[in-house]
């Protein structure tokens, strides 16, 4: 079985009233890159909290290699999410040393080879860190674990175009046929050239996924230019 | 550097046409040893797959050879490769030919002032 | 993994909870050179009939004064560990820090027994320290009060009292000791695990759930309070018909400590209970926003 990600008719309500995601369907591979793309509120990182157990869904259900979301599909996802969320006194070392204990796929090797490339001193405090350096140290956990899913929410909203390029550069050298990649942002431009497929999400519901070709092959336009039709208001 | 990629065209053909130009040009010699789709993904800063597929395209012309223990090669069959420089050539000469068209020029007048410029 | 678990939660919740142990052992010491040194020793020595002299009525006032400052601080560090473990398990869990703990790949179950097994535990070692300091307080205060001749008679004197009381309430010592022990030692991992689910149930509203976490602490407080108030009144009813009943054939009144045992049983009970809707909550109801 080549399906990654199976997710069928997920619903998932904030308030009772309105559905952050009405019944939704998608299917992921194994191999991919693939962009979540949607505009704010669209339900992206609704989505992603659900594939992570931090939400938990309305109705539906969410199989993760063949599995309901719970402790063995976590060991499985790596998981970037848009905000810091590590605690403020600890130090990089400790947190590597944490992963470690923690995850089976993740490689302190890896993850402090990052480091060095970036000039990160992995004695630092979380708390001693600008934004951007945080950012970069998360990232850097995200992409050190040998997962078979990766899902980064917004890697690349209010980072500098060097760090994006390092971001972009880092998902490409960590690509392997056998793990996919899920990428949400609404800065479809700077990653267009990076993707397999894209998704576009809507008012928590899927309105397109295809691949990155067949959307220029068939609308003779770039992904940035057709998601700006299919969302013009 | 990124390669500068439109934004209108699949993006595998696009790399199809910067590999053959960069054998062509000379930038890969004949036989020469391609990098690894991760390292030239990398550096181009496009997909990995999607450079597999332009990879594949390009075996199928016979311009790039895969061996199975050392990689990817350029194919030494220089016939093949200047076959290719003439159909690039071709192509940029009529697309040359085309735009001068519009300027109102006949072939003649764009053949002299071709080499009136040049010379 | 419940193993790791345990190990790294210890490591975060021990360094503050170990300044907590050693502030109170600080200032233990402080007072009980305090109260030994001539500067109030030997107050009694002025009257020989024990009588405070007219000079020693301000050592005096001080030494009460600081007496009182010196509880208020234990049970001051007590309730700050208490307050420090809640909040540490509120950032863990529902902070934007829960983003690490709830993609671990671990069950609710392991990470809230890991949570609570180390919290309770920080808990009854901070109450044991308290309860030694105090008590190491008061023998040292009394001590200093006592003329130096007639010291020796201190410890004795305080056992055989102790003995005597709990003969005359019809109390076996034994008995008393091991359900005091015992609910010293259940207490920390009942409240612990009762906060716990006052701070989960908080999570389940929609917004300010900072707020609510504090509110379900509040809540869960009361609930504790009635629970064991009904309990209590069961309990001393039954032993006030017990008494009647045995004065009517004429013995000795001898209290029973199974009323003791019940309150023990239903705390522990509730504990429990706690526990499975507390792990309920984190496995259903998680919604972290």
């Amino acid at each position: 079985m080549s399906d990654l990600v199976e997710i069928t008719n997920l619903t998932k309500s904030y308030d009772g009233k309105r559905n952050a995601l009405s019944n939704l369907n998608l299917t992921l591979t194994k191999g991919k890159i693939i962009g979540l793309l949607g505009p704010n509120g669209s339900g992206k990182t609704t989505l992603i909290k659900l594939m992570n157990g931090l939400l938990q869904p309305g109705a539906g259900s969410i199989k993760i290699g063949g599995m309901e979301v719970g402790a063995q599909t976590k060991a499985h996802v790596a998981y970037l999410p848009d905000q810091t969320y590590l605690e403020g006194g600890r130090r990089v070392s400790e947190i590597l040393e944490y992963f470690r204990a923690f995850y089976e796929d993740f490689s302190v090797e890896k993850a402090n080879s990052m480091l060095q490339n970036l000039g990160i001193d992995p004695s630092m405090r979380m708390n001693q860190m600008s934004k951007g350096t945080k950012e970069k140290v998360q990232l850097i956990l995200v992409m050190s674990r040998g997962a078979d899913l990766y899902i980064l929410d917004e890697p690349i909203a209010g980072v500098d175009p060097a760090a994006r390029d390092y971001i972009l550069r880092t998902i490409i050298n960590n690509y392997n046929p056998e793990s996919t990649v899920m990428i949400s942002t609404h800065l479809i431009s700077d990653i267009e050239n990076v993707l397999d497929e894209a998704i576009f999400i809507r008012a928590g519901q899927i309105v397109l996924h295809s691949s990155v070709d067949n959307i220029r092959e068939e609308f003779g336009k770039s992904v940035n230019d057709y998601f700006k039709e299919v969302f013009a208001c | 550097m990124a390669w500068n990629l439109d934004s209108d065209r699949p993006i595998y053909l696009q790399l199809v046409e910067q590999i053959q130009m960069q054998i062509v040009s000379g930038q890969y010699p004949p036989g020469a040893k391609l990098p690894s789709v991760r390292e030239l993904a990398s550096v181009a800063a496009v997909n990995p797959n999607t450079l597999q597929k332009a990879f594949t395209e390009l075996e199928r012309s016979g311009l790039v050879n895969t061996q199975r223990t050392s990689g990817r090669n350029v194919t030494e069959d220089e016939a093949l490769i200047n076959e290719i420089r003439r159909k690039l050539a071709r192509e940029n000469t009529e697309e040359y030919y085309g735009k001068m068209q519009k300027l109102g020029f006949t072939k003649q007048e764009t053949i002299d002032f071709l080499s009136r410029s040049l010379a | 993994m419940l193993g790791k678990l345990i190990k790294y939660e210890w490591k975060s919740v021990s360094k503050f909870c170990f300044i907590a142990l050693l502030v109170l052992v600080g200032i233990t010491l402080l007072g009980s050179i305090y109260y030994i040194s001539p500067l109030w020793n030997g107050l009694m020595d002025l009257e020989e009939s024990g009588a405070l002299g007219e000079g020693a009525i301000i050592p005096f006032l001080t030494g009460m004064t600081s007496f009182f400052a010196y509880i208020l601080v234990v049970v001051g560090v007590m309730y700050g560990a208490y307050l420090y473990l809640l909040i540490r398990f509120y950032r863990s869990m529902y902070s934007n820090e829960g983003y690490l703990t709830h993609t671990l790949p671990v069950t609710p179950q392991q990470l809230l027994i890991s949570k609570l097994l180390v919290s309770g535990v920080w808990c009854f070692i901070t109450e044991v320290v308290a309860c030694l300091s105090i008590f190491l307080l008061v023998f040292v205060f009394i001590w200093g009060l006592i003329p130096a001749g007639e010291r020796h008679w201190l410890m004795p004197e305080m056992f055989s009292g102790m003995k005597m009381t709990f003969e005359m309430a019809g109390i076996n010592l034994t008995s008393f000791w091991l359900a005091v022990f015992l609910a010293a030692l259940i207490g920390p991992f009942t409240s612990m695990s009762l906060y716990f689910c006052g701070i989960s149930l908080g999570q389940l509203a929609k917004s300010h759930r900072g707020l609510m976490a504090v509110l379900g602490c509040v809540g869960v407080y009361f609930v504790n309070w009635i629970v064991n108030f009904i309990v209590q009144m069961i309990v001393s009813m039954g032993t006030m018909i017990t008494m009647m009943s045995q004065y009517e054939y004429g013995r000795v009144t001898v209290m029973s400590p199974i009323g003791y045992y019940v309150q023990l049983v239903v705390m522990l009970a509730m504990g429990v209970g706690a526990f499975f809707l507390t792990r309920y909550i984190v496995s259903r109801k998680l919604n972290l926003t």
